[in-house]
């Protein structure tokens, strides 16, 4: 018996150890998946690589091919993968047309769809756990997902949308269907989570996403704080409205006839230096009354990632008259943040006289920026202000009224429920009014607060909250052939507000379409206080009353995110414009090309110069001392007298110090520091203002300016610029070139009145010093320069940031002025331009690939290619099968019977 | 001996068709039919049914030219696509070897049971001894 129980032991221990560790491996230990389910090969993560070569069930012909059988679909559609993946479709109806997108992006970028629109919807915590909370929080206080159901309805009333969105979405579940565990996208199963069906409402939550990136305003409480607390006069000589030298979209000449004045008051503008009297200084920031709640400038918490104003997207159409081939070029690049897998994914959809080519963003049907036979048309974010801070006055603590025009009125109070994976589901309560949400209720430190500075008790004014149907507009769009067809699509289109350009055989236009409401000169730019000025918004400008420009006689349109009309305009757009730099390139760029072909339209957008370098640098190097300026006139005579000048110093300086060691040694590092700078200085002097990625100058000029600026102001900003918004660098420079003497360069912590050149040669020592750490850091060895290329590495990184799924260290020319606006993780999300014509021509790019899995060699296809500048021929076909070769894959969609 | 390759040949087989854990089935099986050496039978299990699993996932990470393992190498820090295999050949091998073991001794428990159960008689006792059923004492469990 003892035996028995013996043995009893043993086997309950082994059963113990057998039975541990297979539920160690079948559950997800923090951010590890369930292991042994990830790395069986039977349904794990192996299954997920691809074959490095194609291949397909039959062949069709000379062509690869497969049928499908799909449940929904009422019609065969001809899914037609050209050599890059991307598939060119061709069916009888809409229906069957949309139905075949969703299927075909579903089957490329699954989890993609899955996780952004659970990202627009706040539903990631409910997968990947209480991490994702405050996000979820965040987006559904802001009003997101309830806006988004909002505008389904009103895009379900739209025949046109609602057979979009309905044939999309049946497309996507029938990929879905077909799906066994073991096949699910690699991400789905590193996060242990099953995809959903797909509905309409998902579709919607990818509007609200782009809504929330593009016209979220950053500004607004980082503003508030430096006029509370540094002074209206320093607020409103350093922080103006219009960046100083802007190039507007729409300037007077090229806009039709006299404009209405809609505003209410008349047109005031604020430069640099003139302080100008009036409702602009505090725009529409009324005194606090006494004992009120402290104010937004005490408000903890970093300011939230301001938009660069560096990065942006360009636009452009060139006449018919400036091409050599006679017929309109258009170009448009969209500066995004940079994933893998892209935003983007590149399609043709073809049905009837529906036939277009371009990319689609993942998760909507048709198409954003693209071509057809006889059209083109590109967008560029019209960075209006249409995000406003009120500050209500609540009645008590229990934030049930609030007051409004002198009368309580009620807050509606809505509860909603978060789930969260692994947890109990969470209970937030979302306060809204009538002009919209509160997110945050309250200014103790135990309320909810954001990553960013969100001012308490304020309301938030939004158009991406009133129901509206973008897609509606976009799908227009594809099928719009005249100039008064394509401002007719695009009337739906709400927030974001975009800058529109269009083309085709024979005319250019660019229109600025959105929801823009009527506001003062200033107003919203700041919290504004709702009990003191009511500051609702009241209207808005009407479609006739935006701004549209066709075929001018100059012959050419563009828009790079700057002011978008004439000082003297009384219509007021918004502050947070793009310093003008990189419009003012892309103008002169335009200007000089009088025969314009795709060729140069590509350079245009690959174009690196740097008109902000052209015009700072000179004045930085005019502050270094003699010592270190070599002559601008560079021939031999000149050159010996000036060495001689330095051979002469520097033994002045020896002379000094044959008295002891260490006087000696700091006399060679004081050598050696003089070479280094005057071999910095010679580098500067002969650039020639581009970022090319084996250019060293880029790197010194770009540490030396950042360092300028910063030390002009830090003083001014109490030491504190996380608090508080640098002045844009237009001011800066335009300080530097016409007033160096200004007081803004005097550091105020000091007795002595310091010049712009004090600051200029102190931030070229600290250049010195940062590059060198750079090549230390980076290991570089003596010989090899720190090039720009290696001084900003561009990354690419995985939506889940998993490093080695993203790719990191491409070398990229550009710079955030220059027209190729290339930061690290932003850039060109997509390259694109057309020649219309008798024959059209398109190339395009984007950085990424047609497939979303990580296993595939078509991941990341093309990111070499575009960091290297070069483009695809983008085809749009006709029929099936007009691609000769057979690297196409035919995938035939059939309806069941 | 036989256990090897016989359950390369059920992992295989069972692995499209059942969950991850199916190793361990077969595993117990033949643990539970031969309990005798319950170590050479862990073994078996282990390269039996982690060979199946290495020659699957190799198959799959030649076909895909290592694009996959060697971007998720990293993620779960071993090296290369090699390291990955080799973790996977060692969870499939370890949930079979754990299986046999368990099979193993609760073949041989069941048989103490049936002995102490039936109070049999010296003569079964060797008969049991000449049937070939061994009871080893335990070798340091």
């Amino acid at each position: 018996m003892n035996k028995s129980v013996r043995l009893l032991a043993v086997a309950l221990l082994h059963l113990a150890l057998l039975w541990g560790w297979v539920a160690l491996l079948d559950g997800k230990r923090g951010p590890l998946p369930p292991v042994g389910r990830f790395v069986s090969p039977f349904e794990g993560f192996w299954r997920n690589g691809e074959p490095l070569s194609d291949t397909a069930a039959s062949r069709h012909g000379s062509h690869r091919g497969e049928e499908v059988v799909l449940e929904g679909l009422t019609a065969t559609v001809v899914a037609e993968y050209d050599h890059r993946g991307v598939p060119h479709l061709f069916a009888p109806d809409l229906h069957a047309l949309f139905f075949a997108q969703g299927y075909v992006t579903a089957r490329d970028r699954l989890w993609q769809m899955d996780i952004q629109s659970r990202a627009g919807l706040g539903r990631l915590a409910e997968v990947m756990g209480p991490g994702l909370l405050g996000f979820d929080r965040e987006r559904r206080r802001f009003g997101l997902p309830a806006s988004a159901r909002a505008a389904l309805e009103v895009a379900l009333r739209d025949s046109l949308t609602r057979v979009a969105l309905e044939g999309y979405s049946a497309g996507v579940n029938a990929w879905i269907t077909s799906l066994k565990r073991s096949g699910y996208p690699l991400e789905f199963k590193l996060l242990d989570y099953a995809p959903e069906p797909w509905t309409p409402l998902k579709s919607l939550a990818l509007v609200k996403n782009m809504q929330w990136t593009l016209s979220r305003d950053r500004e607004d409480v980082g503003l508030a704080r430096v006029l509370d607390s540094l002074g209206a006069g320093f607020f409103s000589r350093y922080y103006p409205l219009r960046h100083p030298g802007t190039e507007p979209v729409f300037p007077r000449d090229i806009l039709p006839g006299p404009r209405h004045d809609s505003a209410e008051h008349g047109s005031q503008t604020a430069g640099v230096g003139g302080g100008r009297r009036g409702a602009t200084i505090n725009q529409g920031r009324a005194r606090a009354p006494k004992g009120a709640e402290p104010s937004v400038a005490d408000l903890p918490g970093p300011l939230a990632s301001r938009p660069d104003p560096g990065s942006g997207s360009n636009n452009f159409a060139i006449a018919r008259a400036r091409t050599r081939e006679g017929a309109p070029l258009l170009a448009n690049d969209p500066h995004l943040d940079l994933t893998l897998p892209s935003l983007w994914y590149e399609i043709q959809l073809k049905s009837g006289d529906l036939n277009a080519y371009g990319v689609s963003i993942v998760g909507l049907p048709g198409i954003v920026s693209g071509f057809s036979a006889s059209t083109a048309w590109g967008f560029t974010n019209g960075m209006n202000d249409v995000f406003d801070w009120l500050e209500l006055r609540f009645r008590g603590d229990s934030l049930d009224h609030y007051l409004w025009r002198g009368r309580w009125h009620p807050v509606r109070r809505v509860i909603d429920t978060i789930a969260v994976r692994g947890r109990d589901p969470v209970i937030d309560t979302q306060l809204w009014t009538h002009v919209g949400p509160v997110p945050v209720h309250g200014a103790r430190p135990e309320a909810v607060t954001f990553g960013e500075a969100v001012p308490p008790l304020h309301a938030l004014q939004w158009t991406a909250l009133h129901p509206s149907n973008e897609l509606g507009a976009f799908l227009r769009l594809l099928t719009a052939r005249s100039v008064p067809g394509f401002r007719r699509a695009l009337r739906g289109l709400e927030t974001p507000a975009q800058n529109a350009v269009f083309a085709n055989r024979t005319d250019i236009a660019l229109g600025h379409f959105g929801r823009v409401p009527l506001k003062r000169m200033g107003q919203g730019r700041l919290p504004a206080r709702g009990t003191v000025s009511p500051t609702e918004w009241r209207a808005y400008l009407p479609a006739s009353e935006l701004p549209f420009a066709v075929n001018p006689a100059r012959g050419w349109l563009a828009s790079a995110n700057q002011e978008l009309t004439d000082a003297e305009d009384p219509r007021y757009f918004g502050s947070g414009f793009y310093p003008p730099e990189r419009a003012q390139r892309l103008h002169r760029l335009l200007v000089s090309d009088g025969e314009a072909t795709l060729s140069s339209a590509w350079e245009i957008m690959r174009d690196d110069y740097s008109r902000l370098a052209a015009r700072a640098l000179p004045l930085l190097l005019r502050h270094l001392p003699p010592g270190y300026k070599l002559p601008d006139v560079v021939d031999s005579a000149h050159t010996d007298d000036s060495l001689a000048r330095q051979d002469e110093l520097e033994s002045e300086i020896e002379a000094d110090t044959f008295a002891s060691p260490e006087a000696q040694a700091e006399a060679a590092a004081a050598r050696l520091a003089l070479e280094e700078s005057r071999r910095a200085v010679a580098v500067l002097q002969a650039w020639d203002y581009r970022y090319a990625t084996a250019a060293v100058a880029p790197a010194l000029f770009d540490a030396w300016w950042s360092a300028f600026c910063a030390r002009v102001w830090i003083d001014e900003l109490r030491g504190d610029t996380v608090k508080y918004p640098l002045p844009p660098r237009s001011v800066t420079l335009a300080l530097l070139a016409q007033d160096s003497l200004s007081a803004a360069f005097d550091d105020v912590r000091t007795a002595a009145r310091e010049s712009a050149g004090d600051i200029a040669r102190a931030a070229f020592a600290v250049a010195l010093d940062s590059v060198r750490a750079r090549r230390a850091g980076l290991r570089l060895p003596a010989d090899s320069a720190l090039t720009w290329g290696r001084a900003r590495p561009v990354s690419i990184p995985h939506l889940l940031r998993l490093g080695p799924l993203g790719m990191q260290g491409l070398e990229v020319n550009g710079c955030r002025e220059c027209v190729n606006a290339q930061k690290t993780s932003h850039g060109p999300s997509w390259r694109m331009a057309v020649q219309t014509g008798r024959r059209p021509e398109a190339w395009g790019i984007y950085p990424g690939g047609q497939s979303g899995n990580p296993g595939s060699p078509r991941y990341a296809a093309f990111v070499k290619d575009w960091a290297e500048g070069r483009g695809y021929r983008l085809l749009l076909l006709k029929w099936p099968l007009e691609i000769p070769d057979s690297t196409s894959f035919i995938l035939a969609l059939k309806a069941k019977r | 001996m036989i256990r090897l390759p016989l359950l390369f040949v059920a992992t295989l087989l069972g692995g499209p068709l059942f969950a991850w854990w199916w190793p361990a089935v077969p595993a117990l099986l033949t643990g539970f039919w031969k309990p005798a050496r319950p170590v050479r039978g862990f073994l078996a299990a282990l390269i039996g049914s982690g060979l199946a699993w290495v020659v699957v996932a190799l198959w799959f990470d030649v076909r895909n030219g290592g694009l996959l393992s060697g971007r998720l190498a990293p993620l779960f820090h071993v090296p290369g696509g090699v390291g990955l295999i080799a973790v996977t050949g060692l969870v499939g091998g370890l949930t079979a070897g754990l299986g046999s073991l368990f099979g193993s001794s609760f073949r041989r428990f069941w048989a103490s049971l049936h002995d102490a159960l039936v109070e049999d008689p010296p003569e079964e006792d060797e008969e049991k001894e000449k049937s070939g059923i061994q009871v080893e004492g335990g070798t340091g469990y």
